[in-house]
């Protein structure tokens, strides 16, 4: 009932977050918050090689972007008569190119056109596809870094970081992976989903996941810790049991052996495993955690006629008349009503 | 009394994990390209999968380790030996088909074992009749395809995307994103796996799920899970339905957000907002709400039931940090602090409460290859508290050999039989490691753990392989 009332806020959230998405994404560059480049007019229908508007593509190492003079070559006479959002002009600002570059490399990359046309004959189309008949540009037409590793492999050229990178290494671990990394990278794992374990994937094996985390146990899961301390544990916050364990773990042990406390006065004359579970009465299951014969405790024998419910029993069971319930007769009328 | 509600092992359970844990223990595996006969120089295994900065690594890779762990008290002592074997064949970027193997096998070496609670080292190894004792966490089969079903994967392994985590023994699919939108349709289906659960009657779960990239940095998947689990009471059967929401905001920074509803009740709600700044200082926010009270569920829903009962609605906020500063030091700390949705559901294994941590490290102090770290929590209830202290020292020796030592604190503060009970742990351990090969290392530990009732001390020696 209560998340009724919540429904438009939580849509509301969303919606903010959907629309902070979108803004941000756009402010940082991952969004089409300019025009896309329509290569398909240019490539496909107007028949311009690639080298015609990028033309240090082959003797240099940037893709050679077109300057708005270039453009205008052409452009000046075909954008007469047309609106501002749809002359060439719209993609520059200030005779900078204000397209959407989607495959742009950071200055930590390492990265020649020229080695990888002039000298190794790789042509534009190998790596940027079918980018001429590419009516606007999209997140689809990236070169990812996935393809340049299996380029290099078909080819057998270097595939070390080292090769691209100047600062990632194989042995060298990222900035974020020291101090209490250990501690959160399941966080990181957890937030990035599927997109998170593929950047683990470029140094880590899943079987070297799977070896740390089948046999590293945390640091408090001692001896103490198997015998008493995770009832504490759980008491306070089972979420934290369940990262690594499901229910069958802790059945199985509860059914198959006995708790460490089940020494001295758990039974009989004392019973004091009645408090465990009776004070403070809580949970529909009770004692049938571990017992599954014991008779029911609705049995109870009621209240005597003469024994008024506000009675203090303790007055005489307490002190005269002996109980072999630990509590000394304070939760008497919990079970005898 | 229900017939079901004491399993014991079957026999073929029972056989599985016996030949688990044989076949580990006894059988070493090879996986370094052809053998060489009698006189012939081996040759190596041919490039084939590779693995970005690495040299190429052969078809067939992994990790193999031994462990040895002997453990004593002032009246009892044990000892086990235990093999994992992790195989990874093929590269998902370079071939069609990829597989991978998780077994782990355990022996009782002194077959010790004691049901009444008496022995210090009661484990749920002991719960089986053999001593030998296996489990098959992972193996699998993955294709990936050209077609509109872009990747399938079958046999043992785990739905790691699903609202839930659980592993299954099944199969998956997943087609190909297509158009601007980048949509993607899944299935799953297949049997549960409950590694301690000693029979799989009954047990079944099918799962749906779509994705979609609706803008640059997003994407958005709405999950169905449908689960049926033979539980020791009743037979349970649920529905989850979840949509998720991942959203980049930069290249360090992202967001996340989770609604599930179980068997069409909303269950619970998760937010989280992540930033790693590259200057070094690192924060995350996130907020977790249970909505409705968990009782008796499948055990891929199940809150603890049988053991902590009902879990009531409650909500949480987490806030943690961290930042270098400097060079050589780095801080991380974070609170939660939880609040029942209605106080009076405060019991036994519902509690509000509170946790802070801190945990600096110093880097690379008081020589290079020297790391120092210390760790603060506190976790603090109504009735419970549970606090622990504690610091360890790295040091490197040279490139082969690494020494690790350090002490952990423990307190433990809770209401047992309506007194209170305090008690302390304190451990100190030892440990180095030596990379004896490229691939190959051996890693031994000492730990004394100390509490008002035992005293513990554990060795473990531990060779791995990894090929």
């Amino acid at each position: 009932m209560g998340l009724l009332k919540r429904v438009p806020a939580i849509l509301g959230g969303a919606l903010a977050v959907a629309a902070l998405g979108c803004l941000m994404s756009g402010r940082f560059g991952f969004g089409a918050a300019t025009p896309g480049f329509p290569h398909a007019a240019h490539g496909e229908e107007a028949g311009l090689d690639c080298t015609a508007c990028h033309a240090g593509a082959e003797s240099g190492d940037e893709p050679g972007m077109p300057k708005l003079s270039q453009c205008q070559l052409c452009h000046k006479d075909l954008d007469e008569g047309k609106p501002p959002e749809q002359q060439a002009t719209a993609f520059f600002l200030e005779n900078a190119l204000q397209a959407q570059r989607l495959a742009a490399l950071t200055d930590e990359v390492r990265f020649s056109h020229q080695a990888h046309v002039a000298s190794y004959g790789i042509a534009c189309a190998d790596c940027h596809g079918d980018l001429a008949a590419n009516p606007r540009v999209t997140a689809d037409v990236r070169v990812t870094m996935a393809k340049c590793v299996d380029c290099h492999a078909a080819r057998k050229a270097p595939n070390e970081c080292a090769t691209c990178h100047q600062e990632i290494r194989i042995d060298r671990p990222p900035a974020d992976h020291v101090a209490s990394w250990k501690r959160e990278h399941g966080g990181a794992l957890r937030m990035g989903g599927r997109e998170e374990s593929g950047s683990c994937a470029i140094c880590h094996q899943q079987s070297a996941c799977d070896a740390c985390h089948r046999t590293e146990l945390p640091q408090d899961h001692g001896g103490y810790w198997r015998r008493r301390g995770h009832g504490v544990a759980v008491a306070v916050d089972r979420n934290r049991c369940a990262t690594c364990h499901q229910s069958d773990s802790c059945d199985r042990c509860h059914q198959e052996s006995s708790p460490v406390s089940h020494t001295a006065s758990w039974g009989s004359p004392r019973d004091r495993h009645c408090v465990t579970c009776h004070l403070p009465l809580g949970g529909d299951q009770g004692c049938a955690t571990c017992h599954q014969a014991a008779p029911s405790h609705a049995l109870a024998a009621p209240l005597p006629a003469n024994h008024a419910p506000g009675m203090n029993c303790r007055q005489c069971h307490g002190l005269t008349a002996p109980l072999p319930h630990p509590d000394k007769g304070d939760q008497c009328t919990a079970c005898h009503r | 009394m229900d017939g079901r509600s004491r399993r014991t092992p079957t026999s073929l359970g029972r056989a599985r994990s016996e030949w688990c844990g044989v076949m580990l223990l006894a059988v070493g595996a090879r996986a370094d390209g052809q053998e060489a006969g009698p006189g012939e120089t081996p040759t190596a295994a041919p490039p084939s999968a590779t693995v970005f900065g690495a040299a190429p690594l052969p078809e067939l890779h992994g990790v193999w380790s031994f462990e040895y762990r002997w453990r004593k008290t002032a009246d009892d002592h044990d000892q086990d030996l235990f093999s994992l074997l992790g195989l990874d064949w093929g590269d998902a970027r370079q071939r069609p088909l990829t597989a991978h193997l998780l077994l782990r096998g355990a022996a009782d070496l002194d077959g010790t074992t004691d049901a009444t609670g008496g022995y210090a080292f009661d484990s749920l190894a002991d719960t089986y009749d053999q001593r030998v004792t296996g489990q098959l966490y992972q193996a699998w089969v993955g294709g990936h395809l050209d077609g509109a079903v872009a990747d399938w994967r079958a046999g043992r392994f785990t739905l790691d995307e699903a609202p839930i985590v659980t592993t299954i023994d099944g199969g998956s699919v997943a087609t190909r994103p297509t158009n601007g939108l980048e949509i993607e349709f899944g299935a799953c289906g297949g049997i549960p796996v409950h590694f301690l659960e000693s029979s799989s009657d009954g047990d079944w779960l099918v799962g749906l799920y779509s994705q979609a990239r609706g803008w640059a940095g997003a994407r958005t998947r709405l999950d169905w899970l449908h689960v049926e689990d033979e539980t020791r009471f009743a037979d349970s059967e649920d529905d989850l339905v979840g949509i998720s929401h991942w959203q980049q905001l930069s290249r360090q920074s992202d967001l996340f957000g989770r609604l599930t509803w179980l068997e069409g009740e909303a269950r619970d709600l998760q937010l989280r907002g992540r930033i790693d700044d590259p200057k070094g200082w690192r924060a995350s926010v996130t907020y977790f709400e249970l909505l409705s009270t968990q009782k008796e569920l499948t055990t891929e829903f199940d809150p603890f039931f049988e053991s902590a009962f009902q879990y009531e609605p409650y909500r949480q906020v987490q806030l943690a940090g961290g930042s270098e500063f400097g060079r050589h030091l780095d801080v991380a700390a974070g609170v939660d602090v939880r609040r029942l949705r209605n106080r009076d559901d405060e019991a036994a294994f519902n509690h509000e409460f509170e946790r802070w941590y801190l945990a600096p490290t110093l880097l690379d102090l008081p020589a290079d290859g020297t790391s120092i770290a210390f760790l603060g929590e506190v976790w603090d209830a109504d009735r419970e508290r549970y606090v622990t202290l504690g610091g360890d020292a790295t040091v490197e020796c040279g490139e082969r050999w690494k020494v690790r030592g350090g002490t952990h604190f423990a307190l433990y503060r809770y209401d047992l039989y309506q007194d209170r009970e305090l008690d302390r742990v304190r451990t100190w351990f030892l440990g180095v490691d030596w990379n004896v090969a490229r691939r190959t290392r051996l890693r031994a530990d000492y730990e004394h753990e100390q509490d008002r009732f035992d005293r513990y001390q554990t060795l473990r020696m531990r060779l791995s392989w990894a090929f």
